[in-house]
């Protein structure tokens, strides 16, 4: 615009016939793209160009003199003749911004941009302006600085500080914020150096590399470096910064926001140190870059180098085959789900050595529940693992042990439920081969004979499952179970034994008893340790009086108690705590291991077990089975 | 060979066991009754002739042990044999000295119980001939006087009227006289007639007495 003006004022101080140069003056000027004023040495205008007349649409002689005037906006109009009449007195330039009203009404902030001009003889002969509509920029600068500020507004209030830096001229600004952060004064002029000055020794060199590749790329940093405060105190800094370029005329600058993050950093520090100690290790996965990012324990766990490349495919393949389906299943679960989650799988290293871990982690989402990233913790554990599993091992190992020490208790119930249907079908096929020998066949009696033989040929073949399945080392064949079976089986199994005992057996069985999820051996194992402790307390019971009495009944909160009751010499108080301890027997004989083996069975079932001395004397044990109470089509 | 008016009682708590014996029984043509029980047996009267008894030793209630104590108690004839699922050696052993048959482990061999049953009632009718043939003899000795008798148990030995008379401190002629009426009384001929039929009444000689 001064450019243009000045182009104008020389055309208008021509040198040649003034009125001439005037009239073609006046052609050009009414030409111009602007608005465009002329005053003379007593400041009253004397000249308005045509595209000014018709944007205030008004006439020459309404705007000459003063009468332009009228047209500012009262608001601005003061301003506007102290900028005017100190220029023009001072035979200065001035640009001044004020409201115009347009034809329609409507104010309109226009630039007007003056200066002093002279005739051919350098003497000052008043002055020319010209102006242009920039309410458009106007309102877009006010907007930005609007925005900006609501930006550093915004920035304060989270504690960042927000500071703008001229790279040219090295001057820094720094937001209030900012300033308190790096303990500033609030009006102190700063400069890059001072804050340099402020930064970590050990930290200065990465920090202003850092910067310095920032300005040189147009790009940004992201740092977390130690500052020092004047009065000795450390402090951990957040930093980022974006190179600007050249926006609203202005140089490249570097705007970025500081934080302190000491809290966070003596936090993660804590928590590392608390990491490395437990061999805890740490994971963190961003769902939208799809990075995958191990500390050096978690690198540990999965056996991959400290400098290698973590991607998803690192984790997926250093899971164990067996685990690695589950482990990405509950995953990806707990990441649509929003859901913590929690999980034990075995990891294997590329030397083929298998560690397992427990590992925990959560989910972090955007306001619309969109998964950001999760992060997690590791912790090996590996030892705990394999303990527990040599434990499991032991205790299925004395479980068969004790099964097997109660069949070689059964021996004789065994065989003798063996040889009673051998002795039918032995006694039945002879009977049919001496009738048929006699010649006297009746096929009615033979059909009946073979009938029997069959039938006890099957009863043979359940006893001998029933070994086998007792004898057996594997366990966990759970299935749907009616325990009033299991009672039977188990009271058919030692019938031959209360023989022997001359101890009756009798049963109070609930006949609408809901189905249990358990493993019928097991499940008949405890019966038969509860049923023959039963018969070894009743040694000195009278015969009379031996007897045992089991019960099977439906608790209304859907359990099932199943009890075995004895009359022999009861528990001693003594006794009565460490009952189902490992080892703590009253047998002279006895191991000590059926009630505990009993104990850990039902429990693996979810279900307890109790002991009491009964009413009229002996013992009562009684345990407690959680009922199936999924409705099946089955 | 089945001894006439003969019965084989067989008793098991196992319904499967009772009819398999029980048809074995009437395969090799013996007529036979069978019971749960060895109460149910001992509620049913005696047989009269000869009898055994199949028994199985553990059963509920009275087992076989206790229903041979009870028979030996009441002096009846019947012969036991014992069957059992799971045998027991103090068992079988004192079983056998009390007078079973034989003690037979289940599953048994046809032929093995079948052997026993035949010996079983064999022993039985022989029991039972041997116990009337006792009696008889019995009662023709309850028919001696005193002296008779007396005179009787000192001639089994082999002595002579005079020695007796001696021992007696009697004439011989009055032991010839008690002598010659006790042999017609016991409807003998012969001193050896005499020492049979001493011995079936179960009578040992004086002098060992």
């Amino acid at each position: 615009m001064l450019f243009l003006a000045a182009v104008i004022e020389e055309r208008a101080t021509g040198e040649t016939e003034r009125r001439e140069s005037e009239s073609r003056f006046r052609i050009v000027a009414d030409s111009a793209p602007v608005l465009i004023w002329m005053a003379g040495v007593d400041k009253l205008c004397t000249f308005f160009n045509k595209p000014w007349l018709e944007f205030t649409g008004r006439n020459l002689e309404q705007e000459m003199g003063n009468g332009w005037a009228e047209g500012v906006h009262p608001d601005d109009l003061q301003r506007c003749l102290k900028i005017y009449t100190e220029a023009f007195d001072a035979r200065k330039a001035f640009v001044m911004q004020y409201r115009l009203r347009r034809y329609d009404g409507e104010y309109r902030w226009i630039s007007d941009q003056g200066v002093a001009r002279h005739d051919s003889n350098g003497k000052f002969s008043g002055y020319i302006g010209s102006c242009v509509d920039v309410s458009d920029l106007i309102t877009k600068d006010e907007a930005l600085r609007e925005f900006e500020e609501r930006v550093v507004l915004a920035a304060e209030a989270t504690n960042h500080g927000v500071w703008e830096l001229d790279t040219a001229t090295n001057e820094l600004w720094m937001s209030d914020k900012a300033r308190a952060l790096f303990q500033f004064d609030p009006e102190e002029r700063l400069d890059e150096a001072m804050v340099q000055r402020r930064i970590h020794p050990d930290d200065r060199a990465f920090r202003e590399s850092a910067i310095k590749q920032a300005i040189e790329t147009d790009g940004e940093y992201s740092l977390e470096y130690r500052i020092v405060l004047p009065d000795g105190t450390l402090r951990w800094i957040s930093g980022r910064g974006r190179c600007v370029t050249g926006k609203h005329g202005k140089g490249k600058r570097l705007i970025g926001v500081s934080v302190d993050i000491t809290q966070q950093k003596e936090a993660q520090d804590l928590f590392r140190l608390a990491a490395e100690g437990s061999h805890l290790g740490v994971w963190h996965w961003d769902e939208i870059a799809k990075t995958l990012t191990w500390d050096g324990a978690t690198r540990d766990m999965f056996g991959v180098s400290a400098d290698a490349e973590i991607t998803v495919d690192t984790f997926y393949g250093a899971l164990h085959p067996d685990d690695a389906e589950r482990v990405k299943q509950t995953w990806r679960q707990a990441l649509e789900l929003r859901l913590p989650y929690q999980i034990e799988f075995r990891t294997q290293r590329t030397d083929g050595t298998v560690r397992w871990v427990d590992a925990r982690g959560r989910g972090y989402y955007d306001e619309a529940g969109k998964p950001l990233s999760m992060t997690g913790v590791l912790f090996d554990i590996t030892d705990r693992k394999e303990a527990e599993l040599q434990a499991q091992q032991n205790r299925e190992e004395l479980s068969h042990l004790s099964r097997a020490a109660a069949m070689g208790e059964l021996a004789a119930s065994i065989a003798h439920e063996l040889n009673q249907p051998l002795a039918g079908i032995t006694s039945n096929a002879a009977a049919g081969q001496r009738f048929i020998d006699r010649g006297k066949v009746d096929l009615r009696e033979l059909h009946d004979l073979l009938g029997d033989i069959i039938a006890d040929g099957r009863r043979a073949g359940d006893v001998i499952r029933a070994i086998h399945g007792m004898m057996k080392k594997d366990v966990s064949a759970r299935r749907r179970i009616d325990l009033n079976d299991i009672v039977m089986s188990v009271v058919r199994m030692v019938k031959p034994n209360a023989m022997l005992y001359s101890c009756e057996v009798g049963t109070f069985l609930d006949p609408d008893l809901p189905t249990v999820e358990g493993d019928p051996v097991q499940l008949q194992q405890v019966l038969l340790n509860l049923i023959i402790n039963a018969f070894d307390a009743m040694h000195d019971t009278p015969v009379t009086r031996r007897k045992v009495v089991i019960a099977t009944e439906r608790n209304v909160d859907d359990t099932i108690c199943t009890s075995v009751r004895d009359y022999g010499v009861g528990i001693p108080e003594q006794a009565r705590e460490r009952l189902f301890e490992q080892f703590f027997t009253t047998k002279a004989k006895g191991l000590g291991m059926g009630l505990s083996i009993v104990r850990s069975i039902l429990e693996s079932h979810g279900g307890t077990i109790a002991a009491e001395n009964a009413d009229g004397g002996g013992a009562r044990f009684q345990f407690t089975l959680p009922a199936n109470t999924k409705t099946s089509a089955l | 060979m089945i001894p006439p008016n003969s019965l084989v009682f067989a008793i098991d708590d196992d319904r499967s066991v009772r009819k398999g014996v029980s048809r074995l029984l009437r395969s090799a043509g013996y007529r036979n009754e069978v019971f749960e029980s060895a109460s149910d047996f001992l509620a049913r009267e005696q047989h009269p002739g000869p009898a055994c008894v199949i028994v199985d030793v553990r059963m509920p209630g009275l087992n076989g042990m206790d229903l041979q104590e009870t028979l030996i108690q009441h002096g009846r004839e019947e012969q036991l044999i014992f069957i059992t699922g799971h045998g027991d050696i103090s068992m079988c052993a004192q079983a056998m000295k009390a007078g079973a048959v034989d003690f037979l482990p289940k599953p048994f061999r046809a032929d093995d119980l079948l052997g026993c049953v035949e010996r079983a009632l064999i022993r039985s009718a022989e029991q039972r001939r041997r116990s009337t043939e006792e009696n008889t003899a019995r009662s023709l000795l309850g028919l001696l006087t005193p002296r008779e008798l007396e005179v009787m148990q000192l001639v089994v030995t082999g002595m002579l009227n005079k020695q007796i008379a001696g021992e007696l401190g009697t004439a011989e002629k009055t032991v010839k006289v008690h002598r010659g009426r006790a042999m017609r009384k016991l409807n003998v001929t012969s001193v050896a007639e005499l020492v049979r039929l001493t011995e079936k009444a179960s009578l040992a000689p004086a002098a060992n007495v």
